[in-house]
């Protein structure tokens, strides 16, 4: 049996509709309030943060070292090996440069658009990366593959939280090793 | 594998739309009606049922199950709720499957529902949470930043360019000016895509598929009952579900390896084993334009990096050699997101059947693939179904 | 030494702080909306009956879910009715205590074979039975707002 237009049901709302209270409505806002526990790899994560370092996960097994530390390895399933301390510099696997928040929300104007990315951590495992953000350079200029460093909070402002690092910025080689 | 044969015997929709006046239940019922109607049931007349429907934060109704439950058919029967995210619709027909195939049910009535015009201050702000709350949150992600990275990531890896990637807005958002329950469907080119606001780098407002209230239903029944049904019922021949790491920055995000998996799994039960001749007509899951290019991949219909050109030498076109998105996908009829996947599953359905109107694509297809994703893009679902 | 072994105090044990920041807009929905407006416009309460089985819902539905037909009659079922259970509530729902408590009751209009949820207020509160005729308290004409708070709460008759 064809789906014809006059058999689907339906009754569209117009945006002003809607926004003008001319459809009944009960409006809510749930207090929605969450204390997280970090657990056991996460945990010491942001204590390291706090002490201005990047500290990951090994599994000896699948000879993994892993970022953002967990607790166990997900592939072999048994609780991971220890704690090693990677670099706070990494590569650009991929960004991007938004103009809206979360919200679905345009920036506003003269704004500097928000420029997320997933970074490569030296030292982790190939392909572990983290999700942070990227400053100091004009956004339409970061590229995959450029090299990138933390730029830390001061220590007395630090937290225990990912935006301890208050973002990365571009490595700027020195000039010799362009040469090549 | 002793379990037996089952088809897909009806199916309904109620139309997509932004903002939907009818309650979360009152859409359900809609769909539901209108699958039982399409093939001549009652309520009576079904055995068990099963809902999907994606985060409860949506329609801000947790325990989204047991309130649609009334809405899906549901009263005294036994009823269950399958989620998984985006890819929950072509995981519904799976878990229908399982009702039927296991010889527990004749029949089974397949409903996925989704009203996201409840949430404010945007829908988009309930992806928040899909993040880690811990060590991604505080960034305040949006789920536009995940898409548009990997969007670069698959452009930059194999130097697709951005006009490649446009022409899947145009042939869905035009696709669907045939579908009768689209939202957003218009003719529109490559320049009007480009030219669109930039919401995040590289994705423009044209890439994206809409924010959508909507459900859709099908009735599942084994052999001996689909053919007392119907004299054209559609076998499900294949299933296959993958879910791959949450620790999204930890995969390679140029390919869906977990959609290959899934993959993997439903052509092997098929009998498929060279997925580019053996299927005929496709609905890759399309929230995004690079998206359909990307799960195409995934899917072993072409080799990696490869589907744009399949696209722009109109192979995936309804008159090529392998359909995509005949329906007009959600990037035209719209994306109320569990109820895209089953929207999926019932354009093949249609089209198999020859029942499929002014979107019916020649040559009288046999094997046709449906496909959804979803979760923090990790999750691949697939159903195979032949006629 | 495994890294699930290492947390060896609960005081080593930390949290993070964060909230979901989300608010709602519910429709009423198609029977909703007509079962609302009456209430607020005429101070009625509709039932909706099903063509096929004969149940009575209140609020009004667009759909039976026994027989799955639609509803399209819709009743004025009046405002009166008979208490089948209460309770009263001494805490709100985050666990704060009330100034005062709160009676809930569980209510059937006469007429329809559904309950209703709703506050139970006014005269003669201290004698309040099971099984006892209540009535449907609405507020003033100019003050109600498509809710079903425009009913204000049921009292003994």
């Amino acid at each position: 049996m064809e789906l014809k237009k006059e058999m689907l049901r339906g009754t569209q709302l117009s945006e002003s509709d809607f926004r003008a209270g001319k459809v009944i409505t009960t409006d809510w806002k749930p207090e929605l309030h969450y204390a997280w526990d970090n657990g056991v790899g996460i945990g010491y994560y942001l204590a390291q943060l706090k002490a201005g370092k990047i500290t990951a996960s090994f599994c000896n097994k699948c000879n993994r070292i892993m970022l953002p530390p967990r607790a166990f390895c997900e592939l072999c399933f048994k609780p991971t090996d220890g704690w090693v301390d990677v670099l706070d510099t990494g590569t650009i696997n991929t960004f991007s440069v938004s103009l809206v928040d979360w919200a679905a929300r345009r920036i506003k104007k003269g704004e500097r658009p928000h420029t997320p990315a997933v970074i490569e951590i030296d030292g982790a495992s190939p392909g572990h990366g983290m999700l942070h953000l990227i400053g100091e350079i004009d956004p339409y200029e970061i590229k995959i593959g450029m090299r990138v460093k933390a730029v830390w909070k001061k220590p007395e402002e630090r937290t225990g939280s990912i935006t301890d690092i208050l973002y990365f910025k571009p490595i700027r080689e020195p000039k010799a090793s362009r040469k090549k | 594998m002793g379990l037996r044969r089952v088809a897909i015997v009806g199916a309904g929709l109620t139309k997509f739309m932004r903002r939907a006046q009818e309650t979360p239940k009152e859409l359900a019922y809609e769909a539901a009606k209108l699958a039982l109607d399409s093939c001549g049931l009652r309520l009576k007349d079904i055995d068990s049922v099963t809902i999907g429907t994606a985060p409860d934060a949506f329609d801000g109704v947790h325990r989204k199950g047991e309130f649609l439950a009334d809405g899906s058919g549901g009263f005294g029967k036994p009823t269950m709720r399958h989620y998984v995210g985006g890819g929950t619709g072509c995981f519904s027909p799976t878990h229908g499957w399982f009702h039927v195939a296991s010889g527990m049910f004749d029949t089974c009535l397949v409903v996925a529902e989704e009203k996201m015009s409840c949430a404010f201050p945007h829908p988009a702000g309930a992806f928040l949470t899909i993040f880690d709350h811990t060590t991604e949150q505080p960034l305040y992600p949006t789920l536009i930043w995940i898409f548009a990275m990997e969007m670069n990531r698959y452009m930059n890896t194999y130097g697709i360019p951005k006009e490649l990637i446009a022409k899947v807005s145009v042939k869905n958002k035009g696709n669907a000016l045939d579908h009768p329950a689209a939202q957003v469907a218009e003719k529109i080119t490559v320049e009007d895509v480009l030219n669109s606001e930039v919401m995040a780098y590289p994705v423009n407002r044209l890439d994206i598929s809409p924010v959508s209230d909507g459900a859709a239903a099908i009735v599942l029944a084994a052999e001996h009952v689909a053919e007392r049904i119907t004299d054209k019922p559609i076998w499900i021949d294949g299933m296959g579900w993958n879910l791959e790491t949450s620790y999204w920055c930890t995969r390679d995000l140029a390919y869906p390896d977990y959609v290959e998996k899934a993959a993997r799994m439903a052509y092997k039960m098929a009998g498929i084993t060279e997925p580019h001749r053996q299927i005929d007509i496709a609905e890759p899951y399309d929230p995004f334009s690079y998206k359909e290019l990307h799960h195409m991949e995934g899917l072993l219909l072409c080799g990696k990096g490869e589907a744009p050109q399949l696209l722009a030498d109109g192979v995936t076109e309804r008159t090529g050699r392998l359909p995509c998105c005949p329906s007009g996908g959600a990037m035209g009829v719209g994306n109320p997101i569990a109820a895209t996947g089953l929207m999926k599953v019932i354009e093949i359905f249609l089209q198999l059947r020859e029942e499929a109107g002014a979107r019916q694509v020649p040559g009288k297809p046999r094997t046709g693939i449906a496909q959804a994703w979803g979760d923090l893009m990790q999750v691949g679902t697939v159903v195979v179904m032949r006629r | 030494m495994a890294i699930t072994k290492m947390l060896q105090k609960t005081t080593e044990a930390s949290y993070f702080k964060g909230s979901i920041p989300m608010e709602y807009k519910y429709t009423a929905g198609v029977a909703g909306e007509l079962f609302l407006k009456a209430l607020r416009d005429e101070g009625k309460l509709l039932a909706g009956v099903c063509p096929e089985c004969g149940f009575s819902y209140l609020p009004a539905r667009m759909f039976c879910e026994r027989c799955f037909t639609g509803i399209e009659k819709f009743n004025d079922a009046g405002l009166y009715g008979i208490l089948l259970a209460y309770t009263i509530a001494f805490e709100n729902f985050k666990g704060e205590p009330l100034d005062e408590p709160v009676v809930y009751g569980l209510i059937n209009i006469h007429g329809t074979d559904t309950t209703l949820i709703h506050r139970l207020g006014g005269k003669n509160m201290e004698n309040l039975c099971i099984g006892e005729e209540i009535k449907a308290i609405l507020t003033p004409k100019n003050k109600r707002q498509g809710q079903i708070t425009d009913i204000l709460y049921f009292e003994k008759v």
